[in-house]
């Protein structure tokens, strides 16, 4: 009686040490499903079709024809 | 050193600078206000969304008859399955028509002008990114380098160089304009 209630209470033991852990991952299981493969790559998104990336050149070539405009303007008086 | 910059620049160029910055500012803190509004709203802003609203009608026009549709928080896709392009806020080309409308202001011969000028220029430069989007949908739905080469350099020249020509132009655009509205 004493040997069975020893081999039973290992048995629950070994047993209750071998669940999973929640903290664990589950790659530590032996039963667990590995992956085999990465998950596929998404597609890579469409393309921009930007147009104000001259913003700044404009910006300036505006600066610039308004100072011809105003020199020109000088030299006629 | 505002007196060295007074002597050396042509008279009236730093009042046209300042006016020029100033309507440039203004205009782009209005539009940004507005952007920070529909982004609260979780909307896309409007022009964007009818840029490509009417650039995938043109595309359809164009012949490609299976174009699709559809719009996101950050902006809208059009095209075939595959080969869609992506049409955000930066690309409505209105930060354009704003540097243009700017030199107007900072010009600002006569009022009646200025504004007629920049309602038609506005509607000129959506016009032509309508017309440079479905191009574009059409070209990457056929494929190849060329559509590349159209949206780096072709588009891109040709809308620059067209605001620089208006302006340069600008004393003969108002000459016409002052003809036609005596008459």
């Amino acid at each position: 009686m004493k040997y069975l209630l020893v081999t039973l209470s290992l048995l629950i033991s070994v047993g209750a040490v071998a669940q999973q852990k929640k903290d664990k991952p589950v790659m530590d299981n032996w039963f667990a499903k590995k992956p085999t493969a990465p998950p596929p790559a998404s597609p890579p998104p469409p393309p921009n079709v930007p147009l104000d990336g001259g913003l700044i050149g404009l910006i300036a070539a505006g600066g610039a024809v308004g100072y011809k405009k105003y020199k020109d303007r000088k030299k006629e008086d | 050193m505002l007196q060295i910059l007074k002597r050396e620049l042509p008279s009236g160029y730093v009042r046209f600078a300042i006016r020029f910055s100033a309507a440039l500012l203004v205009l782009l803190v209005i539009y940004k206000t507005y952007l920070w509004f529909t982004e609260q709203k979780e909307d896309l802003d409007w022009i964007t969304y009818q840029v490509s609203f009417l650039s995938h009608k043109f595309a359809v026009a164009l012949g490609i008859a299976d174009c699709e549709f559809s719009c996101f928080m950050d902006g809208c896709r059009i095209g075939v399955e595959g080969k869609m392009i992506n049409v955000l806020e930066g690309c409505n080309g209105i930060k354009l028509a704003f540097v243009y409308i700017a030199y107007l202001v900072g010009v600002n011969e006569n009022t009646r002008s200025t504004i007629i000028q920049s309602i038609v220029g506005l509607m000129l430069i959506q016009l032509f990114n309508v017309f440079r989007i479905g191009m574009l949908v059409m070209l990457m739905y056929h494929g190849g380098e060329v559509y590349f080469f159209f949206i780096k350099y072709i588009f891109g020249v040709f809308i620059y160089g067209s605001i620089i020509v208006l302006w340069l132009i600008k004393p003969l655009i108002d000459k016409s304009l002052q003809r036609y509205v005596q008459t």
